[in-house]
């Protein structure tokens, strides 16, 4: 079977039962001569291995989503773990205790590393980010920070894109990225990945996110019409400009034309199915601006952003507008103080992270940031939790994970990961568990969740630090 | 307060990891803690050579037949400030918040435009299709000044060709072909079909407004500001390079390329002014101006005297030195309450002038590291005279300043003096003033690095150190060692900031490091975090001394700031960042070990021109490398080069 064969038939398997406009839309882009499925899939999909042995859809037939969900500068792992031994997971560590509510749809792991972040040039922070949801090194570049040889970007695809071309080909929005004071357009400030040295940009401002994902949710069906046309109409001039023009370029610079001929393919993919609201869901109302909110960026709206990135998250996988996204807290070495905090952090959260052990002056914060992020993340989980969906919860058909890119910001050790996963993505994971392994590389982490969307592939990230699945985890 | 000090005082020691591996970011941050070695001894870390690139070249370089090469870059894609200004001058008009929401520039090197990382995202094409649709709309509401004729009925596609010839050539920053005019003049016949089939359409009434005219004017513009000829600036050249020398065999012959004349106005534009050819650069490169030097060289001129140029050359400075972080500094208030936000602003317009009057004025960049000259207005002067701990001048007073050259030399008579003081800038204006050498000397002295280079609630000589080993020296830090666990110090409120950052010279783990930047640093000591000069830190005498380690010429302990300003500004080492850090800008990319020769040969015209920035810029634009592509042919490229830009 080809691989298109494969992915027709994966898509074919995995059609959502809501039947929309979306659906009445994508017909009509493929008579239009749009090509959808020719254009999108060749480049990206020629290149994937393997093929889809199971169904997707979740045993809720809906389908599956996966969120992850990343904050910075390590934990504190004898806070962060269980008050026992591994096993059934029966009571948190302190700094994760909003958690409770959903201890039994969680999994917490000990042991698991990324080593792949141990080679490779640049700073721990800067290879940490590199390979946390990629399993592949970083690469060479131009960046500061390392020992003779320099940091470049990632290695490879991350797990969300790469799940994405699966399961994000009915959805308007293949992925979305999302950010809260991403201000570092570095590798320290990346988590996504389209492909090796494809760094994808998170989007920080909230309005931003709810215009492209809701604006014009409630237009004329006439007037989406007519935007549609003439907006094929142009990018296939566009796209043909493309094509000539790569013809003319050598092959450095035709790659590049052809990574933005791809989003432009990408974006006429979505533009043909978008504006449909799955009918699942309400649109929901704009971000309300307060005044602290009129820069984005500052340390103030840091918490509120924060909870506008989750709903409009939420909102986007429950109204089908995405089934994959991710949201970044910030940067690694992030210079933020969380001065929302009451009472008043003495430190922005980098420094903290780096307190000593028996610093009595700050180790009390950093624990207080920790906290927070816990309940940003239990805020998540409760959002996902309150979506009814067939027999269970927007959150049971999703798979979240959480990820950091080092373990321990005094030390920047890269081993023992705090990665927390949430949700079961359809029941394919097996949730409620404390996990313990002697060190292993977390390539098999990424790699079981990606066999959890029944994409078979035998290997992700870098190859020499594959080892398959974990069986623990695995329905 | 007692609390914060002693916190601040806490975080003091532990700058050690973080600074090993950072970038500088307005708020820079603090640790806690010491670090010691976890097991024995830990590998220490190495230290960092100069690299080749700014050292003479030897004989072993053999540079007498090595000139002249042309490194592989990869097309380069506007950036939101290249966008930006481009449409501004495509149409003539200011537009805001154009390019606000697309995403932020990959930056490498520091700069934004090093486009070997910047991406196109799905983010970046639906952004550029927003701002597309976006500005046709612009175009229609303003398509009376913008097009040459009135679209009347019968004439209408006749206009729409004029403005095509135009509006296209221009936006595509050469002369469009006849393919590519009859591509738009189909998508236009396609807009107009589509508008007569709406109007007819039952829901007609839904659909807003529609004009046959221009719903087609509109389609063309979005598709022309979509094109990658609109978004990149393409360069395919236009012949083989017949000058191109390939002594050894190791550089492939046809793999060089002259640019077009039309090319090459681009890149003459993008450089100094951010933004696309205007219409006498157009001219020029349709009359073959471009193709000799004299032509060339006659463009840049008139060009730079342009208030674009100004605009660009600074956006240059912003990003090499990180000017442009300067309006995001913030300030602890419970620390420094006189402090505020307002100052940031100040502190910018204060190194803009500075820079500006020493490359276009004083033509010297040696002054950018040791002048006592600048430029500041009432409130700027203020926030200076007053002083930082320790300052016994009263608020009336502040013309008393020992900050003001006047008040430091001896030799003025009393009416000298009081002329002088009555000088002092008054209202919100600019104005020049020279400032007491003995203290203020070169950039690393203006308040705009001081406040940028320190935490918010405190001093840090660590980044202070930073700043001028990788932004000046040109020579990035190696990462921390790997084997390395935290000890709380005592902090000690008795001591100054000196003291207490001693833990990293007498730590062998950090020491590897932390000797390449801390002492640097401390040579600034006597200027605290929002750039005010100080007597005392904590009550404590201050010690200034500082000492510079690992570079190629000015190694040695030195005194104080003006010591430090004095170092730099005779640095060879430095003058050479300037060289290196203006090519990657003027380039677009990181350099490349064969261009070692060539960035020697602009050293060289640059120090035999006593260091005029503007004299280092016309050597960029002059080098062969800039007039040239390298381009490797493959079979899917075409070979035939001539003609392809629609001459």
């Amino acid at each position: 079977m080809s691989d298109q064969q494969k992915l027709q038939e994966f898509e074919h398997r995995r059609k959502r039962q809501v039947i929309s406009r979306r659906s009445a839309l994508r017909a009509l882009g493929a008579s239009s001569g749009l090509g959808l499925l020719n254009g999108l899939t060749l480049p990206f999909f020629s290149s994937l291995p393997k093929a889809l042995a199971q169904s997707n859809l979740s045993e809720q037939n809906a389908p599956q989503r996966l969120i992850l969900f990343y904050t910075p500068n390590g934990t504190k792992k004898e806070l962060w773990r269980p008050l026992h031994e591994p096993g059934d997971i029966q009571n948190l560590g302190p700094i994760m205790s909003a958690l409770e509510p959903f201890k039994h749809k969680l999994c917490l792991f000990d042991g698991v590393d990324l080593k792949a972040a141990l080679e490779g040039p640049g700073g721990p922070h800067q290879r940490g980010m590199a390979s946390l949801f990629s399993g592949a090194v970083i690469t060479e570049g131009d960046f500061v920070g390392g020992d003779g040889r320099k940091a470049g970007w990632g290695g490879g695809i991350t797990i969300d894109q790469l799940i994405a071309q699966y399961i994000g080909n009915e959805t308007p929005f293949r992925s979305l990225e999302l950010g809260v004071r991403v201000i570092e357009n570095m590798p320290r400030g990346r988590i996504a990945y389209a492909g090796a040295n494809m760094p994808l940009p998170p989007v920080s401002d909230p309005m931003q996110i709810y215009t492209r994902l809701f604006s014009g949710a409630n237009e004329p069906e006439a007037l989406i019409q007519r935007r549609l046309r003439r907006r094929q109409s142009v990018l296939d001039t566009v796209l043909g400009d493309f094509r000539r023009l790569e013809r003319k370029l050598d092959a450095r610079d035709r790659a590049k034309l052809q990574q933005h001929a791809q989003s432009l393919r990408e974006l006429e993919r979505r533009l043909a199915i978008s504006n449909g609201q799955g009918g699942i869901c309400e649109t929901p109302s704009a971000p309300m601006l307060s005044d602290v909110m009129n820069d984005v960026m500052s340390e103030e709206s840091f918490g509120e952003i924060t909870r506008q990135q989750i709903d409009l998250m939420v909102s986007a996988l429950s109204c089908g507008q995405t089934n994959v996204a991710s949201l970044q807290c910030s940067t690694a070495v992030n210079a933020c103080r969380f001065s929302f905090l009451e009472p008043r952090v003495s430190h922005e959260g980098h420094s903290l992270s780096h307190a000593g052990d028996s610093n009595e002056g700050m180790q009390p914060d950093w624990e207080r940031n920790l906290t927070w992020y816990a309940e940003q993340f239990a805020y998540l989980l409760a959002k996902l939790d309150s979506i009814p969906e067939g027999n269970g919860t927007l959150l049971d058909n999703t798979a979240i994970l959480w990820g950091n890119e080092i373990s321990r910001g005094n030390t920047h050790d890269l081993s023992d990961i705090p990665f927390v996963l949430a949700g079961s993505a359809g029941g394919k994971l097996r949730t409620g568990q404390y996990l313990r392994y002697p060190g292993i590389a977390h390539n098999q982490l990424l790699l079981s969740l990606i066999h959890a969307f029944g994409i078979e592939v035998s290997e992700f990230g870098a190859s020499h630090l594959n080892n398959g699945t974990l069986a623990e985890l695995l329905i | 307060m007692k609390l914060i000090k002693l916190l601040a005082i806490v975080s003091a020691y532990g700058t050690i990891f973080w600074a090993c591996e950072s970038d500088l970011k307005p708020e820079l941050s603090g640790q806690a803690a010491l670090y010691v070695p976890q097991k024995e001894a830990p590998n220490q870390t190495s230290i960092p050579t100069v690299s080749p690139m700014l050292r003479p070249p030897n004989e072993e370089d053999r540079c007498e037949s090595e000139l002249n090469y042309v490194a592989p870059n990869v097309i380069r894609r506007l950036t939101r400030i290249e966008y930006k200004n481009t449409v501004r001058d495509l149409l003539g008009l200011e537009l805001a918040n154009l390019v606000d929401s697309f995403p932020p520039e990959e930056e490498v090197n520091g700069f934004d435009n090093q486009s070997k990382s910047l991406q196109v995202s799905a983010l970046h094409v639906e952004e550029y299709m927003q701002a597309s649709e976006n500005l046709a709309q612009v175009v229609v509401e303003n398509f009376a000044t913008l097009s040459p004729c009135v679209p009347m009925n019968e004439q209408a596609e006749t206009c729409i060709r004029a403005f095509i010839e135009n509006f296209g050539s221009r936006a595509w920053r050469r002369p469009i072909d006849e393919t590519e005019m009859e591509q738009l003049l189909s998508l236009y016949r396609l807009g107009l079909q589509g508008a007569y089939e709406d109007m007819a359409h039952p829901q007609a009434h839904l659909l807003g407004p529609i004009d046959p005219f221009t719903d087609g004017l509109s389609l063309i513009v979005s598709a022309v500001l979509q094109s990658p000829h609109f978004l990149y600036r393409v360069e395919i050249g236009s012949k083989v390079s017949e000058s191109y020398v390939d002594q050894d065999g190791q550089r492939e012959p046809g793999a060089v390329r002259d640019l077009s004349a039309y090319e090459l106005a681009n890149r003459l534009s993008y450089l100094l002014w951010r933004s696309m050819p205007d219409d006498i650069l157009f001219e020029a490169a349709a009359n073959g101006e471009l193709n000799n030097e004299v032509g060339l060289m006659a463009q840049a001129e008139r060009m730079l005297i342009d208030p674009r140029a100004s605009d660009g050359l600074w956006s240059f400075f912003e990003q090499w030195l990180a000017f442009d972080e300067i309006a995001d500094i913030n300030k602890d208030p419970a620390v420094f309450p006189l402090y505020n936000e307002s100052l940031n602003q100040l502190f910018e317009t204060e190194l803009r002038l500075f820079v500006e009057d020493v490359v276009f004025s004083q033509r010297d960049m040696r002054l950018l590291f040791n002048s006592n000259q600048s430029f500041m207005n009432a409130d700027l002067a203020r926030h200076y005279a007053r002083g930082g701990e320790g300052a016994t001048l009263s608020e009336d007073k502040l013309e008393e300043s020992a900050e003001w050259a006047f008040n430091a030399s001896s030799h003025l008579s009393p009416e000298e003096l009081s002329t002088a003081r009555s000088d002092l800038p008054k209202g919100e204006s600019f104005v020049k003033i020279e400032l007491n050498p003995a203290r203020r000397s070169g950039l690393m002295t203006r308040g705009g690095v001081l406040a940028l280079t320190t935490k918010p609630n405190m001093g840090d000589p660590v980044h202070r150190g930073i700043y001028i080993r990788e932004r000046l020296l040109c020579t990035p830090l190696p990462p921390p060692p790997p084997d390395i666990v935290v000890v709380a110090p005592d902090p000690d409120p008795s001591l100054t900031t000196r003291e207490q950052f001693k833990i990293h010279s007498s730590e062998p783990a950090c020491e590897g490091c932390h000797k390449l930047v801390d002492p640097l640093g401390f040579g600034l000591e006597r200027f605290d975090p929002v750039g005010r000069f100080r007597e005392l830190e904590n009550g404590q005498e201050i010690n200034d001394q500082g000492e510079i380690v690992s570079t190629l010429d000015i190694d040695g302990v030195f005194q104080g700031s003006q010591a430090l300003g004095e170092r730099l500004a005779e640095s060879e080492q430095v003058q050479r960042c300037v060289v290196l850090n203006l090519m990657r800008y003027a380039q677009g990319r990181s350099e490349s070990a064969p261009e070692r020769c060539d960035i020697d040969q602009l050293y060289n015209e640059y120090s035999g021109a006593n260091y005029d920035f503007l004299t280092l810029l016309r050597a960029i634009i002059r080098s062969p490398s800039f007039s040239r592509l390298h381009f490797d042919a493959d079979e899917l490229s075409s070979n035939i080069v001539q003609s392809e830009q629609g001459e």
